[in-house]
């Protein structure tokens, strides 16, 4: 409750510099909300498709949405998916459902 | 059993391949943490996590305390390098640091923070081996009253930490209580805050909680915000000079006001590693021996500041053994991994799992000498990792943190809670609410409730036991006096000011 009372109050309560919790500031809020989409997308994708045809999907359509260039979300996308499905699946057995795709 | 027989116990219990592998894997990792933007060692661990379950106890323990010292090193690299810390907790190094390194001395001061962090390190583990076996044989003799005042007090001193923002730190570490109630009542196997969600019979696990906290939040912030820019000159004069490496034992004193500070702040409960570093630092104002002008490249800032961050490991590692309370969010998961095997950290353990309490000891020795090694050796590719995008991060982050969260249990429904408590992080960073004491509040949750429980079923259902036990009694005392102390410290003020008043007005 107090809690809540500061919370209303806060104006001059912010001392992120010198603590070791997280500084947002700067980010944007609508960038974020999208990639929360993106990942709600990618929870319901994993069992249905499969996890690397998702992890992949998930990963080049976030890098477009933060407008990163297509060579580097490409690259991105298919090196960190591949290498995830081979460290997760195939080397330590992961099973995450089977999808109608990889 | 002496300090240094158990030392040897604990170099032996880490002379096996994997623990081995952990430590070294574990201690790279960090040194990169440490150096990449925006990534800190409380993301890393929150995601390594899930992963160090299936691995014997002393591997996962060393795999984490690899990472926290390793990240403690690393950040020192930006902050000298391109004035970007790495972590809260190199803002200090950063102000001496890199005015030297564009006056064209970065290895110089490299090889300052690198030889002060270990010195610190060191430093810190041994204090650990000295003081942890005798204050868990005086928490031996807590019984269920001192045990929940121990916690109560660790909690207040959590509150107190975030100064202005007491009362939302004391909010959330309500909140990271109530969670460890959710579940199956242990007593009464009645269910308890379940709404009928079969999910949450077993109570809400503290890996997603963590993963979504720490990882997840983090990775939003780090992928919805501006890149930023740097001068990245100063990066290819990344390097290590052996006088640089000398220099720090030329201030024992910076050094030693650094030393303890970093361990007597480590021991208390969320004041963290930056308020040490801060402090140590403009106390090694005083009295310098070096005339540069401290923000113009003193090395005495250097030193003072990096021995305090790195001494923090060992003292908060103190409160884990011997109390099985968390100093930080990093130790709380850390903690984690004894809970998860079944260890109950706190002073039981000295007697019932001693290579533990040893091979924690040699891990963080051990750890300190493999990073100034693999230092030495990278620390010019290392540098070049500042340039990696944090959107690239971040978004490596967020898939890292569904698959370990997922591996958790091979459930979903971990996934779920990871992505609910991610977005819960994101909204108090925006609001500025603090996470930390949730997650602390969450692991000391269930001691709370069970020593409660003891305690009010012996004295049935009276408080006496909490006043009257001596050690109960003072924990009590101390807590009381830490709450009233603003409301105290302002009557004094007010008595002190009108005299002050008077006398300036005769003279």
């Amino acid at each position: 409750m107090a809690g809540l009372v500061e919370l209303y109050q806060r104006r001059r309560a912010v001392e992120v510099a010198d603590s070791d919790e997280l500084d947002s500031s700067s980010a944007s809020v609508v960038q974020a909300m999208g990639m929360l989409v993106l990942f709600g997308l990618y929870m319901i994708g994993v069992p249905w498709i499969g996890y690397l045809t998702s992890t992949l999907a998930f990963l080049m359509a976030s890098g477009a949405w933060l407008g990163m260039s297509r060579r580097a979300t490409l690259t991105l996308s298919v090196l960190l998916s591949l290498g995830m499905w081979w460290v997760f699946v195939k080397v330590l057995k992961v099973y995450f459902g089977h999808g109608w795709l990889i | 059993m002496d300090f240094f027989s158990s030392l040897s116990q604990g170099f032996a219990s880490l002379g096996t391949w994997p623990i081995a592998a952990s430590l070294l894997i574990g201690a790279a990792l960090g040194i990169v943490v440490g150096v990449l933007p925006g990534v800190g060692p409380g993301v890393t661990i929150a995601v390594l996590l899930p992963f160090t379950y299936g691995m014997a106890p002393l591997a996962g323990i060393s795999l984490l305390l690899g990472v926290y010292c390793g990240a403690f090193y690393g950040g020192a690299v930006t902050s000298i390098l391109i004035r970007t810390p790495g972590e809260a907790s190199s803002i200090m190094t950063m102000f001496d640091g890199y005015p030297m390194a564009k006056s064209g001395q970065a290895q110089r001061a490299l090889s300052l923070a690198f030889m002060s962090a270990f010195v610190g390190g060191i430093a810190s583990a041994l204090l650990l081996g000295l003081a942890a076996r005798p204050m868990a044989g005086f928490a031996a003799r807590f019984g269920a009253p001192e045990s929940v005042m121990a916690i109560v007090l660790a909690a207040v001193c959590v509150g107190k930490a975030y100064r202005k923002q007491f009362a939302s730190a004391m909010m959330m570490m309500g909140l990271g209580f109530f969670l460890a109630t959710v579940g199956i009542d242990p007593n009464s196997n009645e269910q308890r805050y379940t709404f009928g969600i079969a999910g949450v019979l077993s109570g809400i696990p503290l890996v997603p909680v963590a993963v979504g906290l720490f990882g997840m939040a983090q990775a939003l912030v780090m992928v919805s915000s501006p890149v930023p820019s740097f001068d990245a000159s100063l990066i290819q004069n990344a390097g290590l000079s052996w006088r640089g490496f000398m220099e720090p034992f030329k201030y024992p004193k910076a050094m030693a006001k650094g030393l303890f500070l970093g361990s007597a702040i480590g021991v208390l409960p969320a004041v963290g590693a930056a308020l040490s570093t801060s402090l140590a630092y403009f106390w090694a104002q005083r009295g310098a021996k070096d005339s540069t002008p401290f923000g113009q490249g003193n090395p005495e800032g250097i030193v003072a500041a990096e021995c305090a961050n790195n001494s923090n490991s060992g003292g908060a590692m103190i409160t884990v053994l011997t109390l099985g309370i968390p100093g930080d969010a990093i130790t709380a998961i850390i903690m984690g991994v004894f809970v998860v095997h079944g260890i109950v950290p706190g002073p039981s353990l000295f007697m019932d799992r001693p290579e533990i309490i040893n091979g924690v000891l040699a891990s963080l020795l051990v750890i300190n000498v493999v990073i100034l090694a693999l230092l030495v050796l990278t620390v010019k590719p290392l540098a070049r990792l500042a340039y990696v995008n944090p959107r690239i991060l971040g978004l490596a982050i967020l898939a890292l943190c569904f698959v370990g969260a997922f591996s958790a249990a091979n459930s979903m429904y971990y996934v779920i809670i990871a992505a609910i408590f991610g977005v819960l992080g994101l909204i108090c960073a925006r609001a500025n609410i603090p996470t930390i004491p949730l997650i602390l509040g969450m692991v000391m949750g269930d001691t709370l409730e069970a020593s409660l429980r003891q305690a009010f079923g012996r004295s049935e259902g009276a408080f006496n036991p909490f006043w009257e036990r001596p050690v109960s009694a003072i924990l009590l005392a101390i807590t009381v006096l830490l709450i009233i102390w603003p409301w105290l410290s302002g009557l004094f003020a007010k008595r002190v000011t009108p005299y002050e008043n008077n006398s300036l007005h005769h003279r």
